[in-house]
């Protein structure tokens, strides 16, 4: 095996390693993905090393050493992309060909997303009935529903903005909360309590706190605790939001 | 009557929750499947044990069991159905609660409301550890070497 395989086997493996680490998966599954990818070629010695910023991967075959080092920054989370990924490398073994494997990763790349009037709808229809998981009123669904529909709106435009998370958090929180007061000057039905609450779901770093736990658990502590730090932030964005708009309108 | 609406709600919404993370329909109703039965596992443990903070534990327990129970089924990884499951045990009403009363300069709420929020996070997170942990043993083999 020459240096130019290897290669190609090692961009392979940061090419799989990045989309995963993007759609949001935990650092282990990232680094088992690595290995068992990179094992399935006969590769003497894998390392690797993952935080939930940035990627490491070491392969050694024979004489040749190759080593790569890649910054992963956005993080969109999509779960059918870490699963078919995961399918993917778990699928390999050394009947198929690098150009063979390439091509599968290109199609798996390209998996299509629910179109984008079904995600908006989604999230104004988890919005207006967390309304009634809260003390809302039938009242609240409609506004709910509206705001959760813009939310997700905003959510979607922010990725392709180059905003820090914190920042997301916070403008999406307030826009939340001043909506929120807007509609219930329209109505005495409405409440905004609940509506404010329904509508943050969408923002609360569940996410986070599942990573953060699974990737300590899994022996992963830095990237536990960089996690569980993010989602502290995420709060404390959200509650930062909420309380402005909450003392400048209210 | 309560719990059926419910449940329904907690269907509905995680359901909703699944699509907008990307995952298809029949993973999405198989989340939003682990997410009910974790609502009812809160509603009744919460009845036997008075306790908010352990049936939120129970209720993190389970779902994230289903969750690796269905992921070892369906050959997905567990967070798919984990994360959607938990979504509605999340406590964004506590926190919201708290940063109301730290508005109107009511400590007191505001510092019961987010020790709550904190607490509840703190179970969900034992619960997610503990089912990992069972599953982590039950996969290295600790039933294989028992049996021999």
């Amino acid at each position: 095996m020459d240096k130019i395989k290897l290669k190609r086997i090692l961009n392979l493996a940061v090419k799989t390693s990045e989309l995963l680490l993007s759609s949001g998966a935990e650092t282990y599954r990232v680094e088992d993905t690595v290995r068992i990818m990179c094992k399935s070629y006969d590769i003497d010695y894998v390392d690797t090393f993952v935080t939930p910023t940035g990627i490491f991967i070491s392969l050694e075959k024979g004489s040749e050493v190759v080593t790569i080092v890649r910054r992963v920054k956005k993080c969109v989370i999509d779960l059918h992309m870490i699963e078919s990924l995961n399918n993917f490398a778990r699928a390999f073994n050394k009947s198929i060909t690098l150009n063979q494997a390439e091509n599968m990763l290109n199609s798996v790349e390209r998996t299509a997303h629910y179109p984008i009037y079904i995600q908006l709808l989604s999230g104004g229809i988890s919005s207006s009935f967390f309304t009634l998981l809260f003390k809302g009123s039938l009242y609240d669904m409609l506004p709910a529903f509206i705001i959760g529909f813009l939310l997700k709106f905003y959510l979607m435009k922010s990725t392709k903005m180059n905003l820090s998370f914190f920042l997301v958090n916070f403008i999406g929180a307030f826009f939340v909360t001043i909506l929120s007061l807007l509609f219930q000057n329209l109505s005495v039905n409405i409440s905004y309590n609940s509506i404010i609450i329904a509508c943050i779901m969408q923002l609360v770093p569940g996410f986070g706190i599942t990573n953060s736990i699974r990737d300590t658990i899994s022996g992963d502590i830095l990237s536990g605790v960089s996690r569980a730090n993010e989602a502290v932030f995420i709060a404390l964005a959200i509650a930062l939001g909420v309380g402005v708009g909450l003392v400048g309108f209210i | 009557m309560r719990l059926l609406i419910e449940m329904g709600i907690v269907f509905i919404c995680t359901f909703m929750f699944a699509i907008t993370y990307n995952i298809k329909k029949q993973k999405s109703f198989l989340a939003s499947f682990a997410s009910v039965i974790g609502w009812l596992v809160k509603h009744f443990s919460n009845i036997e044990f008075k306790n908010e903070y352990l049936s939120v534990f129970l209720a993190a327990l389970t779902i994230s069991l289903v969750g690796e129970f269905l992921a070892i089924k369906k050959h997905a990884p567990a967070t798919v159905f984990i994360i959607p499951g938990i979504i509605p045990l999340v406590p964004g009403s506590n926190m919201y609660y708290s940063m109301l009363a730290v508005i109107n300069d009511n400590l007191d709420v505001a510092t019961y409301q987010g020790l709550k929020a904190i607490f509840y996070a703190v179970a969900i997170s034992c619960g997610i550890i503990v089912s990992l942990s069972i599953t982590r043993l039950i996969k290295n083999g600790f039933w294989i070497k028992k049996s021999n």
